[in-house]
């Protein structure tokens, strides 16, 4: 019988699923395609048109996951990429993927079903190791570099991550708060919806306030506690903070330097011109929205911003300053 | 029958290296529904293209 190893060698696993409290791994085949897409589940969609992904899913115990990560051949993280939602870190991402040597892995789910569980912190951190090491397979000849983009809500879970993975350097990244608020009320991401999966996180009103408050003050302090984690944490020795109005150039310089990374000449080249594509919609072109994002914000949206995440947003830009003197 | 055989078939590919070389680059899908019933056949599982064609319905109904 071949090893756990041999036999998972070209599947991933796309998803956790829970019957009560144990987890269970489904797996599609990959063969040898990279996750290039802007979103994991992206990529899960694109290989799900294959009529073999349809048919053939493999489920296995959490365990299988276990041996998989542990017989392979895994590339260590290189850096973990936080963000506040909707502030350029799929350009990160897609900038990085441009790469053959680099496995980016944006925003998985069964890595957020595992961090979000309500497991043990034990259970939890085994099992974010196990899926993380089988994420970061090499698959493909020539990689060496692992970057893995995680949900916003998951800076909320940064003490389960460094402990897990403690010599990992990571960057939280943010934006102009009104920016942000507004492209959520273009389209609101499902953080940002009142009795959704961040309800519990606003300790200071209940379900009924939640549901009444203006949209826009939800989305605000739902930031707000993002970012407020992410600055109790700023001087952490393997921490970077990164505004959107660094990009792209921050990351062939500090986000570079941070993860330990340089580049060729050939690379960076790669890299921006990916920068060029819009990196949500890689079939258009990137244009510059900031001021078209503070000019259609609401008063509300302003007023929202201002009270709850602008004091947050400015001590961080006073952290990110004073570090990059 | 046919679904009996069907399943046991999709069950015997899962553990079968070769069956799933000869399946998994098939992008084609009536292609891969003519090479499932071939390869079946061949090993003694008797099923139809309608079979194959349910299940890959079956599976693309619920959203994966």
């Amino acid at each position: 019988m071949n090893s756990m190893s041999e036999q998972f060698r070209d599947w991933v696993p796309t998803r956790v699923s829970w019957k009560d409290s144990t987890p269970s791994v489904e797996w599609c085949y990959m063969g040898n395609e990279r996750f290039t897409d802007p979103f994991f589940e992206d990529t899960i969609r694109r290989l799900m048109r294959v009529p073999f992904n349809l048919l053939f899913r493999r489920e296995t115990s959490i365990e299988i996951l276990g041996e998989v990560s542990e017989q392979s051949e895994v590339v260590a993280p290189t850096g973990f990429i936080f963000h506040m939602s909707r502030c350029g870190s799929t350009l990160i991402a897609q900038m990085l993927a441009a790469l053959r040597r680099n496995i980016v892995i944006s925003e998985a789910p069964p890595v957020d079903s595992i961090i979000s569980s309500n497991a043990s912190d034990c259970d939890r951190g085994r099992w974010l190791a196990w899926m993380i090491g089988t994420l970061g397979r090499q698959r493909n000849e020539g990689e060496r570099n692992y970057f893995l983009k995680l949900d916003s809500w998951n800076i909320l879970e940064l003490d389960l991550i460094r402990r897990t993975f403690p010599a990992v350097p990571w960057i939280f990244l943010y934006r102009n708060p009104v920016e942000v608020i507004a492209s959520h009320m273009r389209q609101r991401g499902l953080q940002m919806v009142p009795g959704g999966p961040m309800t519990s996180l606003l300790t200071d009103v209940n379900l009924t306030q939640a549901l009444e408050m203006r949209a826009e003050e939800y989305c605000a302090r739902v930031l707000a506690r993002f970012c407020a984690f992410a600055l109790q944490n700023a001087r952490d020795q393997n921490a970077m903070l990164i505004n959107y109005d660094q990009l792209p150039g921050a990351v062939t310089k500090e986000i570079a330097k941070h993860f330990r990374l340089s580049f060729t000449d050939a690379e960076l080249a790669q890299m921006n011109d990916a920068a060029k594509l819009d990196a949500k919609t890689p079939k258009l072109f990137f244009e510059p929205d900031s001021e078209r994002k503070r000019t259609e914000a609401s008063d509300a949206a302003r007023r929202a911003a201002a009270e709850w995440v602008e004091p947050i947003y400015e001590q961080l830009e006073n952290i990110r300053i004073s570090f990059s003197k | 029958m046919s679904e009996n055989n069907f399943e046991e078939f999709r069950r015997l590919v899962l553990t079968d290296d070769s069956l799933q070389k000869a399946l998994r680059d098939i992008a084609d899908r009536s292609e891969f529904v003519t090479r499932m019933v071939e390869l079946g056949t061949e090993r003694g599982y008797q099923f139809s293209s309608q079979d194959v064609e349910d299940a890959l319905r079956s599976t693309h109904r619920i959203g994966m």
